[in-house]
């Protein structure tokens, strides 16, 4: 199992740099085929960050938008997935300055969308409502973190790599999270047994 | 091991990441604490509400209209942004610039006209008055001098007046200068200094004093001086300005606004030259 999914990763990754090679070499349909393969994912972490779909579809195309300019200077020191989601994390950053700045009010938590099966299970959609609350009312420091590792679900050395920071540092913020989180949860404690 | 650096552990704990030593070194310390293990608790909670997360996908919609942006992008590269070096540069200009515009004002900065209905500044009531006294033969000054070094001297010694007043004047001015004399001037227990001097053979007077000591000194402006002008009925010319927390009167019955009188204060060419330059 494990076997397969680090064979899976590694073959992605391939398919990533040949597609990288050919998108700097002009042809933009190899851009297109990165957008397809990571739109949703980038949606997912912006989407889980601000909890606004029209912000994350915004996030979503300034970040592919950057990447056209820099897909150009990516090096390849560290994994794609991790550069893609240091971009995504700065691009989260810079939409919630934004919105400081303006003054607007905090993003509005929205119903998540669930599947026809799941409309039934209102304790879960309360649930899922609750906690995404909950992760709003984190600083970005600690939030990003926790996205990165339960939302992407990158490996803690993949989470260093994409917020510039140690082990240490990531497992001190993604235990921090954990506990603020769980704070703010304590009342949901019984509907999770 | 330090209690901060073991909550670290606990999400990797709660995860299974740990090594086997170290799970069984966390495992030993959960049993013995009761605090730790409430964290672990809260840890696990948190993970389990984290994991109900829903996986949320991109609108085709949405994916279509971002296609079409990049393609646009592709017809149309957007202009190159600045370098650094050249952003710099432009931030050095604006500021150069702008630097540039406060030297400008505050050279060429025009006299404003005080309006007729305004109640003059209490300064400048004080030194018409003592201007009419001096025209009248009736102002006896304390140091009668023709030099600017020993009116520089008595004006320190005398008067607490900070009076950054350039006596010297240079020697295109030939005789047209004339430094009468200084009189300290006492009310209660503000003090004013009164400078007579003659320019062309007509009087001038200046008073100055600290701003804060006479009720409705002229306001002082972020980047230039400000200088208010008014003519009196009797036909004599105010030029009152404030700086630096000291304001100024100057009386004359000079042609134009009085405006030659500001030779006291301005001796180098340039200033002159603005000076020359003002128009109310």
């Amino acid at each position: 199992m494990f076997l397969t999914s680090a064979m899976d990763k590694l073959a992605g990754e391939q398919e990533v740099a040949d597609l990288i090679c050919r998108y700097r070499t002009g042809d933009h349909s190899a851009f297109e085929r990165i957008f397809d393969l990571y739109k949703d994912r980038v949606y997912n972490m912006a989407f889980h960050y601000c909890r606004d779909r029209s912000a994350a579809e915004d996030i979503t195309q300034a970040v592919f938008l950057k990447l056209m300019d820099r897909l150009q200077q990516f090096r390849g020191d560290s994994g794609f997935d991790t550069w893609l989601y240091a971009v995504v994390r700065n691009s989260c950053f810079d939409a919630g300055r934004r919105k400081k700045k303006r003054g607007e009010e905090e993003w509005t938590v929205m119903d998540p969308v669930l599947e026809p099966p799941q409309l039934k299970d209102l304790e879960r959609r309360e649930l899922i409502r609750s906690v995404q609350k909950a992760l709003a009312r984190l600083s970005p420091k600690l939030r990003y973190p926790l996205l990165l590792r339960y939302v992407a679900e990158l490996s803690y050395e993949e989470i260093a790599q994409t917020i510039g920071a140690s082990h240490g540092t990531v497992a001190s913020r993604l235990s921090r999270g954990h506990l603020e989180l769980a704070q703010r949860l304590g009342k949901l404690k019984e509907w999770m047994k | 091991m330090l209690r901060r650096h073991f909550l670290d552990l606990l999400p990797e704990y709660c995860e299974g990441l740990l090594s086997q030593q170290k799970a069984g070194k966390v495992s030993d310390h959960l049993r013995n604490c009761h605090s730790c293990r409430e964290a672990c608790e809260r840890i696990r909670l948190s993970i389990e509400a984290l994991q109900q997360l829903p996986a949320e996908e991109l609108s085709e919609d949405a994916a279509r209209r971002m296609r079409e942006s990049f393609r646009r992008r592709v017809a149309a590269p957007p202009v190159p942004r600045r370098s650094a070096f050249m952003r710099w540069a432009v931030a050095a200009s604006l500021a150069a610039a702008l630097a540039a515009g406060a030297v400008f004002l505050q050279r060429h900065r025009p006299i404003e006209m005080r309006a007729q209905s305004q109640q003059p500044p209490e300064l400048e009531t004080l030194a018409l008055q003592l201007h009419r006294e001096r025209l009248e033969g009736r102002l006896p000054l304390d140091l009668k001098t023709s030099s600017a070094a020993e009116a520089r001297d008595w004006m320190k010694l005398h008067t607490g007046v900070v009076a950054d007043i350039a006596m010297l004047r240079p020697e295109e001015d030939g005789d047209s200068y004339q430094l009468e004399g200084l009189r300290r001037i006492q009310a209660g227990n503000r003090v004013a200094l009164l400078v007579a001097f003659r320019i062309d053979s007509h009087p001038v007077t200046l008073i100055t004093a600290r701003s804060r000591d006479f009720a409705g000194a002229p306001p002082e402006a972020a980047l230039a001086k400000r200088v208010f002008y008014h003519t009196e009925a009797s036909g004599q010319k105010v030029i009152t300005w404030s700086i630096s927390g000291q304001s100024y009167s100057l009386i004359s019955e000079l042609p134009g606004y009085g405006q030659q009188g500001c030779f006291i204060c301005h001796t180098d060419a340039s200033r002159r030259a603005a000076i020359r330059n003002m128009t109310p």
